[in-house]
């Protein structure tokens, strides 16, 4: 009967040591929506189109993101570059670029695809909102700087970006 | 059989495979039959061996060399090896060398996606380049001419458009100009590139070369929608794939079907579809201006029309249609006109012609097989594009003759062994000359004095028949003046007597249908399928006891009654009688006398601005139906685009429920059903059967007219003879259109003689009167036609040349004054 008490007790003990331990360490969880994680660069989260150290357009329009898409997702429609007054590098760019976010399954295929590194995936995730139309990321919700964006969700905002090194 | 076999056939083996193929067939093509590919630039099968990019190289056991597959003529017993190690290094060697200088701009390229050099490079090509330097720089997007962009550094020296200029259009516009690095398609001082057939070049490129200015960087080529379809230009009725995206046209393809276009299309089916998204299309239906719903519109028409022929009778109203609708639209009309409204005023031109021929019809490839041609009034370059590349194929690859008779000089008189001008309006008289001929008697003596032609000439042509194995007789009803479509058709009978000849003809009216609106019958005096109305019986059968059997009014008598207020209806469908009846100016006024005309068109026409009641036609691109082309060969029309706008047929099927009529078809194959059930010549037109390649239809009964001599014209000034044009500014090819850089100014061809008459010279701006009508011209000295004629190509809808023709008179005699 003792020796039953006293395994029982012992038993306790060590459970509530893990207990113990954790409530001295460092808590995993963390205040969100206060606090942000900061996810891995390499993190697939919402698309962006790159600008060129000339701040042109590096995407040019050759849709291969778009049939590389496995849930066709992507939609563009190109046109023929005004030379004296280029929108991107090539003799083409993307007049429309639309990418359908609630579609998309985030697997990066088109970054994959892309031959001039213009869309890329990077680390926001915050993609909720009470607007399906939102989710119609259009040329000017994609394009990052240098130029001012108008986006239709503050993506930028509500993200920490910083870099883990 | 079996000897027969022996010569005309060789068995080789390629890869193992046993193949047999007819003698002459390249190994290349040998080895596609069982699914062998050889990689090929160079090679295209209408242009022949050739041999200049080596990238078929193949082994043939007992060769000591490897060979290229595409100048190798398939031999008896030949052991042929695609895949050994040897030739997948020379593939891979030759690729390489194709790539060198090659940009890698596949992204940005518009051939990117269906390149054959892409394609064989992921094939057969090797898997990285050893090239350490910069490529060799060129010009980058160059326009060749204002619809083709050449990029030469895309460009690997192939060699198949300057052999297409050369062998297919026989222009020998393309050249390759300089040696080595500097070796350049061109043309002569870079002059622009723009022929007839030009476009086919972006087709055969085998890299993005050669580019579609207007297609350029719009569109990804699996992005688009590519739909099997037919032209609706002329009446060759070429297979065509438009491209579309998003609903909207974006470019137009050849599609290969050797019995119809030999795989080419000319550039008014490549570049004149944008009428697809003109301004200028009907695209509601309007009341007095004002838009109302479609139901609205058809109800209104039938409820007025009803009232017309309930106080005035049937024959009060009309039908005015053109060859430019569907069978299954034209079908549908003549019906409601007939069974509905009871009456046979309907029509569809303003020449004469009856359907039917007295001798077989032949079809587009019987020009080939032939043995001699015989064109008669009729200027295929600029009305049937492509049976010019097909007559320019049988006189110069095939060995067939051809003769040509006809009131103007053409650019088919060169191929010609003989090449007659008779005067213009007098082919009745040279017709009568040649049938007499024929029959092998002598020629009236004032033949010479006449025509232009002399007996002798005649005598020779008919010989020429006489001796021809097989004679092709390709004519232009339209281009015959009076009633001589009659001694034609009297001259091919008796042709066909021939014991010895086999004669065949193909009438070559350019509009798109009209072989297929004749044999529906939109004629005053012909139900469809060339069913005369003296056969009251089988009418009956057919068509009801209350079909009409009277007479109905022709389309220019049509206009007449309406100028004298005993027509008081009229529909007029895809036809634009202001501009192009005879004394259109005429047409208008009397037009607006009508109590109701409605105009069923696509494009906003001048006729259009006069109808109280406007319905839209959807047209080529949107429709789907069947047309019939001058080979008579039925194919299928489908539609790449679509609209909101009920399909033509069903506009009409609308009406006639308003009308009482109570069937109506399900879709428009239950219309084809139907034409093949009521239509003599139809019978086996189902949508399987024709889907592919086409089917021609049987012969429809041959209601020839009375042949009447129209004689001697007696008249002052000079006979009028109005040429077609291809590219011609009208209601399709607008000034937006990508064609506005082929469109001519107004011209008037002389004969020296008749300049000299007229005192005026080459260059002259001047003014041709006639029929109460004046038209701006320039004077061109060039003895297009006899003297005695003038030659007036209708270049524009603006010009006005139709108003200087005479409503109902064989010829039109004009003046010129400075």
């Amino acid at each position: 009967m003792i020796q039953a008490v006293i395994k029982g007790a012992y038993n306790l003990l060590v459970g509530m040591g893990v207990t113990f331990k954790n409530m001295l360490s460092k808590p995993v969880t963390f205040q969100y929506p206060e606090q942000k994680r900061v996810m891995p660069e390499r993190y697939r989260g919402r698309h962006f189109l790159n600008r060129d150290e000339e701040g042109l357009e590096k995407c040019i329009g050759c849709s291969l993101c778009s049939i590389n898409c496995p849930v066709n997702c992507i939609h563009v429609v190109s046109a023929e570059n005004d030379p004296n007054n280029p929108v991107s590098k090539g003799e083409r760019y993307a007049e429309v670029y639309e990418i359908n976010l609630l579609r998309c399954i985030y697997c990066g295929y088109c970054e994959e695809a892309c031959p001039v590194d213009a869309v890329v995936l990077r680390e926001h995730y915050e993609l909720a909102d009470y607007d399906r139309k939102t989710y119609i990321a259009t040329k000017g919700d994609l394009l990052v700087y240098p130029e001012p964006n108008v986006f239709s969700v503050n993506f930028l905002g509500n993200t920490e970006i910083t870099n883990k090194k | 059989m079996n000897t027969a076999t022996q010569t005309d056939t060789v068995t080789l083996t390629i890869d193992g495979k046993t193949v047999t193929v007819p003698k002459g067939t390249m190994v290349v093509d040998a080895a596609k039959t069982v699914d062998i590919e050889i990689p090929v630039f160079c090679y295209h099968e209408k242009l022949g061996p050739f041999g200049c990019c080596r990238m078929c190289l193949i082994e043939v056991e007992k060769m000591p060399k490897m060979i290229t597959a595409c100048t190798l003529a398939a031999g008896e017993g030949m052991v042929v090896k695609t895949t050994t190690e040897k030739v997948e290094k020379a593939q891979k060697g030759v690729l390489e060398f194709t790539l060198l200088n090659h940009p890698l701009d596949c992204p940005v390229c518009d051939k990117g996606g269906e390149c054959p050099l892409q394609d064989n490079t992921f094939k057969f090509g090797p898997p990285d380049t050893r090239m350490e330097y910069n490529r060799f720089n060129r010009e980058k997007a160059t326009p060749l001419s204002p619809v083709i962009t050449i990029d030469r550094e895309r460009c690997i020296a192939c060699q198949r458009c300057t052999r297409y200029s050369d062998i297919i259009e026989k222009d020998q516009a393309l050249v390759m100009r300089n040696r080595g690095f500097q070796n350049r398609v061109s043309t002569f001082k870079d002059q622009p590139y723009d022929t007839r057939f030009s476009g086919n070049v972006i087709d055969i490129c085998p890299v993005g070369a050669l580019t579609n200015t207007d297609f350029r960087f719009t569109a990804r080529t699996w992005d688009l929608t590519n739909t099997n379809t037919l032209c609706g230009h002329c009446a060759c009725n070429c297979n065509m794939t438009l491209g579309t995206r998003l609903n909207e046209m974006k470019r137009v393809t050849t599609r290969p079907n050797d019995l119809v276009d030999d795989g080419w299309i000319c550039d008014k089916a490549r570049w004149g579809y944008d009428f697809t998204k003109s301004k200028n299309r009907i695209t509601q239906p309007r009341k007095q201006g004002q838009s109302v719903g479609i139901q609205e519109a058809c109800t209104e028409v039938a409820a007025s029309l009803q009232k017309i022929v309930e106080a005035h009778g049937p024959s009060s109203v009309g039908f005015i249609g053109s060859g430019y609708g569907l069978n299954e639209d034209l079908y549908s009309y003549q019906k409601l006109f007939r069974t509905n409204l009871g009456t046979n005023n309907i029509d569809h031109k303003t020449y004469t012609d009856t359907p039917g021929l007295p001798v077989a019809h032949f079809d587009l490839l019987d020009v080939e097989t032939s043995d001699l041609v015989v064109l008669i009034a009729s200027d295929p370059t600029e009305e049937l594009p492509i049976l010019d590349l097909r007559l320019k194929k049988a006189m110069t690859r095939k060995g067939v003759q051809m003769i040509v008779l006809n009131d103007q000089q053409t650019l088919m008189d060169k191929y010609a062994s003989l090449s007659l001008r008779y005067n213009v309006g007098s082919d009745g008289v040279l017709l009568a000359g040649l049938n007499t001929a024929l029959q092998g008697q002598s020629a009236e003596s004032d033949l010479e004095s006449t025509t232009g032609v002399s007996s002798n000439q005649l005598q020779a042509v008919a010989e020429k028949i006489k001796s021809a194995g097989k004679v092709c007789v390709i004519y232009n009803p339209v281009a015959l003046t009076g009633s001589s479509i009659h001694t034609l058709k009297q001259c091919l009978a008796t042709a066909g007597g021939l014991a010895e000849t086999t004669v065949g003809a193909m009438p070559a009216a350019p509009v798109t249908n009209s072989v297929g609106a004749m044999d529906m019958g939109v004629l005053p005096d012909v139900y469809p399928g060339g069913l005369a109305l003296t056969d009251g019986d089988a009418i009956k059968a057919k068509w009801g006891d209350t079909a009409p059997l009277e007479k109905g009014l022709s389309a220019l008598e049509m206009i007449e009654k309406a100028k004298s207020g005993e027509l008081k209806a009229l529909i007029v469908y895809r036809s634009n009688p202001v501009v192009d009846f005879p004394s259109g100016h005429e047409v208008g006024e009397a037009l607006k006398k009508l109590d109701l005309l409605v105009v069923h068109d696509m494009m906003e026409t001048e006729t259009a601005k006069l109808a109280q009641i406007v319905l839209p036609s959807n047209g080529p691109g949107f429709d789907e139906g069947t047309t019939t082309n001058i080979g008579g060969r039925v194919q299928l029309r489908t539609k790449g685009l679509t609209t909101d706008n009920p399909a033509d047929w069903k506009i009409v099927s609308m009406i006639a429920k308003e009308l009482g009529q109570e069937t109506a078809p399900k879709d428009v194959h239950a219309v084809t059903a139907e034409i093949a059930e009521k239509v003599t010549g139809y019978q086996e037109i189902k949508r399987s059967a024709i889907r592919k390649q086409g089917k021609n239809r049987e012969a429809v009964a041959s209601a020839n007219g009375a042949s009447a001599s129209d004689g001697t014209h007696t008249g002052s000034g000079l006979i009028l003879r109005v040429a077609d044009v291809l590219f011609s500014h009208d209601k399709i090819l607008d000034a937006e259109s990508n064609l506005a850089h082929q469109f001519q100014p107004s011209t008037v061809h002389l004969h020296t003689s008749d300049a000299e008459q007229f005192g005026v010279k080459e260059g002259d701006e001047v003014r041709v009167t006639g029929n109460g009508h004046e038209v701006k011209a320039e004077v061109r000295i060039s003895n297009r036609c006899n003297p005695g004629g003038l030659v007036l190509p209708k270049v524009s809808d603006e010009q006005g040349v139709m108003s200087l023709a005479e409503a109902g008179k064989a010829v039109s005699w004009v003046t010129i004054r400075k």
